[in-house]
């Protein structure tokens, strides 16, 4: 009688040697970003952290960035939902190259991306708009547009990974129970991608909430109306108020955590209910 | 009455070549054929997936080119159900019907027929499809598909994945529900016998050609060609010479290897000479034990056992025939393999049945 190749608990200590590495890098990750946030609150000194923030420049910040990533999120998921659609279904030729130009915001620096959209409105048809219709660059619809410049191909590309994953038979039969094209989507396709909608609406909003070096290019760094939190952070750091920075470090990492959670079950009734 | 003419489609390497058929109002029309042979291609273009074909696909006398999935009136299963995983049992079956502007008062009658059909009554309150077996979501997906009274039902293998009683269950209540709601069916197969067990007229497809249309006398189909002999006979397809034949009653005396075998045959006139086929079907031969008379109508001949292999509830047997020059399979109930004691290397009768066994021009 042959010997068994491995001893059963062996084998089941190897498992456990699997569950206890996973456990071990999720730890790694919380207490990396524990003291991430722990070593902000050193850096806030001596001054009491309502004095840091509770003035009226840091509240036009905070509602500026708030109103700005959410509207970025909105309009991102509003554009991302269908776009995303087209791309996991049409079959056209060289559909690949379009996937692909898709996700070259993602590998652009927001900085650069920042560039291309202050220059596209300094020519040709932007310009137009510039002039005639609305004023982009250094002025708040600008940094709506950078935010979801930089936003939007991260939205279409977590979107067209829900819809790639909802068979298109599913849709079919939606079609030969009397459902248009469009029913089905709605129906079917949409409810089926539903968790990962929300997921890239927060995932979105958390982005634009945090982003910078796009809005600082097209919108400028000054202290004032244009000033998001971000903003706010660069600037209070380069005139070496290091402990306001912190300031309002802390009051970003309160809010992005607490507007993420509220987004999270809001938008999950999976969640919603285990937390019920 | 769906009309078919002269319908090919083209996809990359496969062809659909030419298809040719109508379908009444209210038969069970099935298409069987080997994998790959285009059965889907056929149901597809028919639902209107496939809009690239050319021919004609006529529905009641409408072409049905430009028409939209949507607008056909043909329900579809396909063979991996499509449950909606989102939707009760009750959403699921109801689906149809906002989306053909129907109100619910207006099926609650053919939902009740339904759901005793198929003996859905159990399950129709579950909130989760998740739970429900391969059998209660094919029955879902039936139901789902027959409850906005649409003209056609087209179901893509929709026994494939069920096996022992459910399948037959569902065979029976396919049956019933084409007699008693005078839907008509399309049913693809790739299993001769669901289709010989179910089609009012059966098709068969092969390679993308349909070869034959018939309708299947006691369960059984006289091959129209040798493909779909050998499609249908597996190895058991020889060539043979026609000794004298009988065209009046489709009735021939071959010569194969040196056996003389008697067989039938039907729509062609042979005359003596002439090279043909004789072919069967396993399970349409038999062993004849040992001292017995042979009976009346069968050809009788000494054959030992090669091979024994117990598949599910038949003993597959391939035997070597001497005088037909030939090894033969044959497939019995295992039962009666056991009570003959068959045993590889075993002597042993084979008789085929003069009415089962083809004789067909050669291709």
């Amino acid at each position: 009688m042959s010997e068994p190749f491995r001893h059963p608990l062996a084998r089941r200590s190897r498992k456990d040697l699997f569950r206890v590495m996973a456990t071990v890098a999720i730890a790694i990750v919380i207490v990396y970003i524990a003291l991430l946030v722990a070593t902000n609150t050193l850096l806030l000194g001596t001054e009491s952290f309502s004095e840091l923030v509770a003035t009226e420049r840091t509240l036009g910040a905070i509602l500026l960035s708030l109103a700005m990533a959410l509207g970025a999120s909105v309009i991102a998921i509003l554009i991302g939902v269908p776009a995303a659609y087209a791309l996991s279904r049409l079959r056209v030729p060289a559909r690949v190259v379009f996937d692909t130009l898709v996700d070259v915001p993602i590998a652009l620096s927001p900085i650069a991306l920042g560039i291309l959209i202050i220059a596209m409105f300094s020519t040709g048809p932007g310009r137009f708009i510039e002039e005639n219709v609305a004023a982009f660059t250094y002025a708040v619809p600008g940094i709506l547009l950078a935010q979801l410049t930089v936003v939007c191909a991260l939205t279409i590309r977590l979107l067209k990974t829900a819809f790639d994953d909802v068979p298109p038979r599913l849709e079919v039969i939606a079609r030969t129970l009397g459902s248009t094209r469009w029913r089905a989507f709605r129906r079917v396709t949409l409810p089926l991608a539903r968790r990962a909608v929300f997921t890239a609406f927060v995932i979105s909003f958390a982005r634009a909430f945090g982003e910078f070096g796009a809005t600082v290019t097209v919108a400028g760094a000054a202290p004032g109306p244009r000033e998001t939190l971000p903003v706010g952070i660069f600037l209070r750091f380069s005139s070496l108020e290091v402990s306001k920075a912190a300031g309002l470090i802390a009051l970003t990492i309160l809010l992005a955590f607490v507007f993420i959670l509220v987004l999270r079950v809001v938008t999950s009734p999976d969640l919603r209910r285990e937390i019920s | 009455m769906i009309e078919l003419q002269n319908l090919s489609v083209r996809f990359g390497l496969f062809h659909l070549h030419e298809v040719m058929t109508s379908i009444e109002s209210g038969e069970y029309f099935v298409v069987t054929g080997p994998s790959g042979s285009g059965k889907t291609v056929l149901i597809e273009t028919l639902i209107g997936l496939n809009t690239h074909y050319r021919g004609r696909v006529l529905l009641d006398g409408v072409t049905m080119r430009g028409v939209p999935v949507e607008a056909r009136s043909i329900a579809y299963v396909p063979q991996d159900y499509g449950i909606f995983p989102h939707l009760s049992v009750g959403g699921n079956l109801l689906y149809g019907v906002r989306e053909r502007g129907l109100r619910r008062e207006d099926v609650a009658e053919r939902l009740d027929e339904l759901l005793d059909l198929l003996d859905l009554r159990a399950i129709v309150t579950r909130t989760k499809v998740t739970g429900l077996s391969a059998g209660e979501q094919q029955k879902v997906a039936i139901g789902r598909a027959l409850l906005s009274n649409p003209a056609v039902l087209a179901l893509d293998e929709p026994l494939a994945f069920l096996d022992g009683a459910v399948r037959r269950e569902l065979m029976l209540q396919l049956k019933r529900i084409n007699t008693e709601l005078g839907v008509t069916i399309v049913h693809a197969t790739r299993d001769l016998d669901e289709a010989l067990a179910l089609g009012k007229r059966v098709a068969v497809l092969v390679a993308g050609r349909m070869h034959q249309v018939a309708r299947p006398e006691a369960g059984r189909l006289h091959p129209a060609d040798a493909t779909v002999a050998r499609w249908m006979a597996g190895r058991n397809v020889f060539p043979a010479v026609v000794q004298n034949a009988d065209n009046d009653a489709g009735m021939a005396t071959v010569t194969c290897g040196e056996a003389e075998l008697v067989g039938s045959f039907s729509g062609i006139r042979l005359s003596s000479e002439m090279a043909v086929l004789i072919g069967f079907r396993p399970q349409d031969a038999f062993l004849v034990a040992g001292g017995t008379a042979p009976t009346k109508g069968t050809n009788t001949l000494d054959a030992t056992v090669t091979a024994l292999v117990h598949h599910g509830s038949t003993a597959l047997v391939v035997l070597d025939v001497p005088k037909m020059q030939a090894t033969v399979e044959v497939a019995i109930p295992r039962a009666s393999a056991r009570e003959v004691g068959l045993a590889e290397g075993a002597a042993t009768r084979l008789g085929l049945p003069r009415d089962l066994a083809w004789v067909l021009p050669r291709d």
